[in-house]
């Protein structure tokens, strides 16, 4: 993978991932945090268990704020002659290869907060099977477009079909 | 065996389904509807029985859809070949009409349930790399329009190549009954005649404890019902493989392989040449020592996708060898997939010394709870009292296989084929065309980067195969053969 030109993805995701880990955890977190404080205001008084709830609230705001500058750096993405290669993981490192005649079909992907951002996600899908592939999130809508282009363009049916 | 022309596109007339199929497809369809509304006909049985009109007006709607849902299906489906391509339109309301390239198409499957027999009809699948389901379902046609489909859908798959002609077919495996009896056993029931039992003997616990309290009062009679419940679980393996395998034979020709099996419902399953993603060997203990392996063959159809949902592989195989003797194993899989036999003579690259220890801490924790809820609920329920000291013995045979698993995983690579080799109690050889493959990863967690070790998972359209936990250099060096 010498030959390969990592690129990264834009900054303004970092913002658009803390966005999303925020209220992530205000949907997801919030309610078991209140959970947590009212079990255990049955075993201690009221002040501990808020006071327990407001530290696991507040260590997963601290993630939520804090993780995306990681994930952003971890994450790269090429695009050789040959094959797409992304990049990805803090903690579990993950690299996948496609092979560029193995693309079935490319989506761009677009949530509310996304286009507001102007971001869009590249997703990318083989014939082994949907949600096993490759993802590119964090893309400027003209370079997501640019690069699903160029990776549909050169697209063959490799020997002998799938 | 000489190369002929290929053959221009043909188009036909419109064809519909044999009217049998009325009769083939309502006890099916009937099927169907039940499973769906079983909550209903339980509540009205349950609560008491059909009474009066009401009751009758559910039976007659359960019916009825079925009945008007075969009676359209016959009325409205209608195929062609449409300029070589597949063509089948249904649907009376909701029109669909699908049109299927032959040169997508992974496999053709015949299948001959009782009915189909009585009225000597077949079924044709068709599957291409869809997403699941077979793409294309002609339930009922004549055996005859059947094959002559088949074989035409076959020609003009291979329209843009030189079509061999006279492609004679060689039988190259047959299995036997007690071949199949032998997988039906070697396939282990054990577990699910465990949870029987406990969830029979809970029944019984609940509704007749007097009766339950004599039986278990007897000397032994606790360890007796145990081993009846295994053996029916053996008995009852045997029998579905019987069932599902009876008469099996696998046949080459220049065109692919096609597989013959069953008792009641015959199934015939055609695979084209070149279109196998991923063949797995599958040799459990009792197999291996009966001298014996499982080859299992994926396409690209939808089986992927039920493995991914739950579905066992060997059930979602898109065909298989039941029993194959481990001294035609290699002649047998290099039938199956060429390039095979190039890898068999290469020795197999060990996994990392340092998976050892995750190897032997996965193999301690996975025998220590068997064990342990063994010896915690199950020996008391057999009047053996509880024996904890299982879970102890429990963590020093899994450390054991732990370590003995960690021997036996192992890959090798060709140009052509990757293999995976894993299990040392039940063994499992995974093979992929390195051609074939859609998408490589390759993963290092946390604990792994501790240990400085790697894995390479490579898809194919029919799976996935994953190495052992090996070297970065080895891991680098797959990924970047087969990523590009």
């Amino acid at each position: 993978m010498s030959d390969t030109h990592w690129q990264a993805l834009d900054p303004r995701v970092t913002l658009l991932w803390r966005v999303q880990g925020v209220l992530r955890t205000l949907v997801g977190v919030a309610p078991l945090g209140v959970g947590v404080v009212l079990g255990l205001t049955f075993v201690f008084s009221l002040q501990p268990a808020l006071i327990a709830g407001g530290v696991l609230l507040a260590l997963a705001l601290l993630q939520a704020v804090t993780w995306p500058s990681f994930s952003w750096r971890a994450f790269r993405y090429a695009v050789r002659d040959d094959a797409l290669l992304v990049q990805q993981g803090v903690l579990f490192q993950h690299t996948v290869a496609i092979p560029r005649h193995r693309i079935q079909h490319a989506d761009l992907r677009q949530g509310p907060i996304d286009r507001a951002w102007g971001l869009t996600t590249l997703v990318v899908f083989t014939a082994a099977g949907a949600g096993l592939d490759a993802s590119i999130p964090g893309l400027d809508e003209d370079v997501a477009e640019a690069l699903r282009d160029l990776l549909l363009k050169d697209t063959r049916p490799g020997e002998g079909g799938v | 065996m000489a190369d002929v022309p290929a053959a221009a596109p043909v188009t036909t007339e419109w064809r519909g389904l044999e009217p049998a199929s009325l009769a083939i497809n309502l006890v099916p369809d009937l099927w169907r509807t039940v499973r769906t509304g079983w909550p209903l006909l339980l509540a009205i049985l349950v609560g008491g029985g059909v009474r009066g009109l009401v009751d009758l007006a559910f039976f007659a709607l359960f019916l009825g859809s079925s009945l008007t849902r075969t009676v359209l299906h016959f009325l409205t489906l209608r195929f062609r070949l449409n300029n070589g391509k597949l063509e089948i339109q249904s649907g009376l309301f909701g029109r669909r009409n699908r049109v299927i390239d032959p040169a997508h198409i992974q496999n053709t499957e015949l299948v001959q349930n009782l009915f189909h027999r009585a009225f000597g009809l077949v079924e044709l699948r068709v599957e291409t790399a869809g997403e699941g389901g077979a793409e294309g379902l002609l339930s009922a046609l004549s055996v005859a329009d059947a094959t002559a489909l088949q074989a035409q859908l076959k020609v003009a798959a291979t329209r843009d190549a030189p079509v061999v002609g006279d492609a004679a077919e060689e039988e190259i495996e047959q299995n036997g009954l007690v071949e199949v009896l032998g997988y039906g056993v070697s396939v282990g029931r054990a577990g699910a005649a465990l949870i029987v039992y406990g969830v029979a003997q809970e029944w019984a616990r609940e509704f007749q404890p007097a009766a339950l309290e004599s039986v278990l009062a007897r000397p032994g009679a606790g360890g007796v019902l145990l081993a009846v419940f295994l053996a029916l679980g053996y008995v009852y393996s045997a029998g579905v493989s019987v069932i599902r395998y009876h008469g099996f034979k696998l046949f080459r020709s220049a065109d692919g392989l096609r597989t013959e099996s069953g008792l009641f419902t015959r199934r015939r399953v055609q695979i084209p040449a070149g279109r196998v993603q991923l063949v797995t060997v599958d040799e459990t203990v009792l197999r291996r020592m009966m001298g014996y392996a499982t080859v299992q063959i994926e396409t690209a159809g939808s089986n992927a996708a039920a493995v991914q949902q739950g579905a066992p592989r060997a059930a979602a195989s898109e065909a298989m060898i039941p029993m194959v003797p481990q001294d035609l194993l290699a002649e047998a899989v290099e039938a199956v997939l060429p390039g095979y036999a190039g890898a068999e003579a290469l020795p197999w690259r060990p996994s990392a010394p340092l998976a050892l220890v995750s190897s032997v801490l996965r193999g301690g924790l996975r025998w220590t709870l068997l064990l342990g809820l063994l010896g915690h609920f199950i020996a008391p329920a057999v009047g053996l009292g509880r024996m904890d000291v299982l879970a102890g013995l429990g963590l020093l045979f899994g450390g054991w296989t732990g370590w003995r698993d960690w021997g036996t995983a192992g890959w090798k690579r060709t140009s052509e084929v990757l293999l995976v080799r894993r299990g040392f109690l039940s063994r499992k050889t995974t093979v992929i065309p390195c051609g074939k493959v859609q998408s490589v990863h390759l993963v290092q967690g946390p604990l792994q980067r501790l240990f400085g070790v790697w894995q390479v998972y490579a898809w194919v359209a029919g799976g996935v195969i994953a190495t052992p936990e090996i070297g970065e250099e080895d891991a680098r060096a797959i990924f970047g053969a087969l990523g590009g």
